[in-house]
């Protein structure tokens, strides 16, 4: 069940509401949420309720055998029942996410002829699989007490507004939450605006912008496309999938704040990035605050030699790469940003310091380049893609997308690119502290927001959500 | 308290929406999208585990969702406003020329098009309010046990719409119609001009002012009387008749004009007997294109008693706007046959003077002029069928109570 349906928007939030709003006690409230999250999970993929069931007695259960041992100064047993709980949660994500991945490079290289499993992909299986390693781990380290409460660490797993598509939430950031939280009328306002603003994104502008991006980059070949049309299809890509994804998230908070959870950002306007070390500041905050905390550090982060350092960044980025998806050119775009990351942390970010434009011309091309990469599967598509990009011989026309009758979906791509910088947040935010006549004009605009998603919600438009399939 | 009443708010209106959604008066049929809808499903375990139960559920609330047509007709008009400002069509690049369908048979196909929306956007709540309303109308001769029979034709427009965007706009209308109209007694000539491919649109595109086409029609009514009423047509594809003058409107007719003859009582002509294209030879300036069409419409090319008359078109239909009766038509009247109405389009529905030789008497309506009651018109004249043609005036809110 998407977030941006009519089902979900209209009957099962609601109902879920009803019966959890009503209630104060929050062992009851967990109950409801875990009911409910299980319901939700098992709505698109019931059969696999039982592995999410599996895993939450596995992390439960890790994380209590690793408390029991630490308490006992027995670390090396806890070590060892860590690396238990790490190798059962990545050995799932690896059977579901990475065979068929595996058996195909493993027929390429060695030229056998292995039959793909094609095992669906669990939902969500890779933001939940991290957000329960990331509980064992602080466990582990001591960051968190193992929780003896089953309840709490079920309810944890599958709270169900970011169990799909993130962000991703760490226990050290909700354990407070899981066990006391009130949901004050302010809390909940500002839940269903994020909601709200968050379901605009995804439907009136991601929805919109996807037209143009999957015009032009799902042809057959990109033959004579021609640099202005690559340029087109890239930045409505690059705007699809930060509305997408940020819409996503925005829901998923926005939810949060509806049950009385305080989520973490996972955005923060990341196409105004003046370099991609900034930008990897502000795209996927959670995934990139994950890597930083359970692997970059770990690995001796930037306190180590410099040859290291490059190789823990190296690692990192394959890493979160491969994260998003069983394909070369996902790992081909982590290397591509770490190639990057390290070449600012040598002698790009001290030349970009001073200057105000340049900055974030040369962060926003980079990114455009790093989607093709990410969008485009195939490496002699992407080389051709790019051929396009640069090839100022050739400026082509916008003749496919007139004759689609698309040009008008440049409005969509500049609303796009307006909101794809804090302007508008600031405006809100300035009315806001104005009080409550642009508060009451605030909760206008996000109503006349859920009007236009339910109208173009019936048309049933184009309404995937991306990050679905990592 | 601002927060308070926003909440309250929309609780109300969520909570509206889903109870008429799930409570309301169940949708069979989107006419704007042209497909059946979904139904809400029957709970089984088996379903759901296999998924099934969830997706109907899914795509069962979005098609049963409350207003869901008037909703979607209003994202369509704004979309369909939008590519009209960024995306306007030139016929041009079709090869389709935008002049009079008088031009029908030249080389090139010219038509009228009045605009450049892809048909399924441009059939919007404007038209269904329209069409629910005409339908309603309809449904009264039906209640009166009155045998209704719609014709599914295209208009010339449709060639460019067909062209261009591969779909027509009538395909939606008539859609519509049938999801208006009580289903029973209506006999549906689904298809009449049968377009198949680019050359039936080309010739047969059916209109008052395209020949081809309203043969074809012609003898689908022919063919129901014949199946229904047990009659033998009184004159059929190839037998020549006579027409008062007052009746010929020359090559608006099903008729061969370059085949007419005329004598003091009567043209005589030729039901067309071919269904390949006319060869009309075209005498007018193509390099001033609308100067015939506006020629027609000033009445000027209507056939006197030399060639063309020029005289206007009031003069021969003195009563549009009201009901063209032809009561006192007296050749070839039936006595055997029934009494039939007809709606017709625009100005005057070519075929039907024709058709009244094989009626016992016979009536046109223009029903988007005529402001009386069907009801009664049906009763005082004991109408037995009523012959409706997708065509202009079906567009109209139409005026008949």
């Amino acid at each position: 069940m998407l977030f941006s349906s009519l089902i979900f928007i209209y009957l099962f939030l609601p109902l879920m509401l009803l019966l959890y709003i009503p209630i104060k006690n929050v062992t009851y409230r967990n109950v409801i949420l875990l009911i409910v999250s299980l319901f939700f999970y098992s709505w698109g993929e019931p059969i696999y309720i039982l592995l999410m069931v599996f895993s939450i007695f596995n992390d439960y259960l890790h994380a209590l055998f690793i408390d029991k041992f630490k308490k006992k100064g027995r670390n090396d047993i806890a070590r060892k029942i860590l690396i238990s709980s790490i190798i059962i949660n990545l050995g799932l994500l690896g059977i579901f996410k990475y065979t068929d991945f595996l058996i195909e490079n493993i027929n390429a290289i060695l030229r056998f002829d292995i039959s793909l499993k094609n095992i669906a992909l669990p939902l969500g299986i890779s933001f939940y699989t991290f957000q329960t390693m990331s509980y064992s781990i602080d466990v582990y380290r001591g960051n968190v007490k193992a929780q003896r409460n089953l309840l709490i660490v079920a309810t944890y797993i599958t709270m169900f507004p970011q169990l799909i598509a993130g962000p991703i939430v760490r226990y050290i950031d909700i354990e407070n939450d899981l066990k006391d939280r009130k949901v004050t009328i302010e809390l909940f306002t500002k839940g269903v605006r994020r909601f709200l603003i968050g379901l605009g994104k995804k439907v009136i502008i991601s929805n919109n912008v996807a037209l143009i991006a999957v015009l032009i980059i799902d042809q057959d070949s990109y033959n004579d496309m021609g640099m202005l049309l690559a340029w087109i299809g890239i930045i409505s890509y690059a705007l699809q999938i930060y509305f997408d994804f940020s819409g996503y998230s925005d829901m998923a908070i926005g939810l949060g704040h509806m049950f009385g959870f305080d989520y973490l950002e996972n955005f923060n306007y990341p196409y105004t990035s003046n370099s991609i070390t900034d930008f990897w500041r502000r795209w996927h905050m959670s995934l990139g605050t994950w890597f930083r905390e359970y692997v970059y550090i770990p690995l001796g982060g930037n306190r180590v030699s410099k040859p290291k350092a490059y190789r823990n960044i190296i690692i990192v980025w394959f890493l979160t790469g491969l994260w998003h998806g069983a394909s070369w050119n996902f790992v081909l775009w982590g290397l591509y940003f770490s190639a990057i990351l390290i070449l600012e942390k040598n002698f790009l970010l001290p030349k970009l310091k001073d200057k105000k434009i340049i900055p974030h011309i040369y962060a926003i091309i980079l990114i455009l380049i790093g989607w093709v990469l990410f969008r485009i599967e195939n490496i002699s598509d992407i080389l051709s893609y790019y051929y396009n990009m640069f090839d100022i011989t050739n400026i082509g026309n916008i003749d496919i997308i007139r004759s689609s009758k698309l040009t008008y979906i440049v409005i969509f791509l500049i609303l796009g690119i307006i909101g794809s910088t804090n302007v508008l947040s600031q405006l809100f935010n300035k009315w806001s502290e104005k009080g409550p006549k642009y508060e009451t004009l605030y909760n206008i605009y996000t109503f006349v927001i859920l009007l236009i998603c339910t109208m173009y919600l019936l048309s049933d438009t184009y309404n995937p959500f991306i990050y679905f399939n990592f | 308290m601002h927060n308070k009443i926003y909440l309250i708010f929309l609780s109300l209106f969520i909570s509206l929406c889903t109870l008429v959604t799930l409570q309301g008066p169940v949708a069979y049929l989107s006419i704007l999208e042209n497909r059946t809808l979904e139904q809400f499903p029957e709970f089984t375990l088996g379903a759901y585990l296999r998924g099934d139960y969830q997706d109907s559920l899914e795509k069962s609330f979005g098609d049963q969702f409350v207003y869901r047509d008037k909703i979607i007709s209003i994202e369509r008009t704004i979309e369909g406003a939008l590519m009209n400002i960024f995306d306007p069509v030139s016929l041009e690049d079709y090869d389709v020329k935008v002049v009079g369908d008088r031009y029908l048979w030249n080389d090139t196909f010219y038509t009228e098009f009045e605009d450049s929306l892809v048909p399924s956007v441009k059939v919007t709540m404007g038209y269904l309010d329209k069409i629910e309303h005409n339908a309603n109308i309809i449904n009264q001769a039906v209640e009166l046990g009155v045998d209704v029979y719609l014709y599914h034709i295209y208009f010339p427009n449709d060639f460019a719409n067909h062209v261009i965007h591969g779909e027509t706009v009538s395909q939606y209308l008539y859609i519509a119609y049938k999801s208006y109209l009580s289903p029973e007694a209506i006999t549906y000539v689904e298809n009449t001009l049968d377009l198949d491919n680019y050359n039936d649109y080309y010739y047969n595109t059916d209109h008052h002012l395209s020949l081809g086409g309203q043969t074809y029609l012609y003898d689908e009514i022919l063919a129901s009387l014949s199946t229904n009423y047990n009659l033998t047509p009184e004159v059929t594809r190839g037998d020549t008749i006579c027409i008062e003058d007052r009746y010929h409107i020359g090559s608006m007719s099903p008729f061969k004009p370059t085949e007419t003859i005329k004598d003091d009582l009567c043209f005589y002509d030729t039901i067309y007997n071919d269904r390949n294209a006319i060869d009309i030879p075209i005498t007018y300036d193509l390099n001033n294109p609308y100067g015939h069409n506006e020629d027609y419409y000033k009445g000027k090319n209507f056939i006197d008693d030399n060639n063309y008359i020029i005289d206007s078109y009031d003069l021969y239909f003195p009563t549009y706007g009201v009901s063209l009766t032809y009561k006192e038509f007296t050749f070839n009247n039936n006595i055997n046959a029934p009494n039939a109405l007809f709606f017709a389009d625009s100005n005057f529905s070519a075929q039907d003077i024709y058709l009244m030789s094989n009626f016992h008497n016979g009536y046109v309506i223009e029903p988007s002029t005529y402001a009386e009651s069907l009801t009664e018109f049906i009763t005082n004249n004991d109408i037995d069928i009523l012959y409706i043609s997708l065509q202009n005036q079906m567009f109209k809110k139409w005026v008949i109570t």
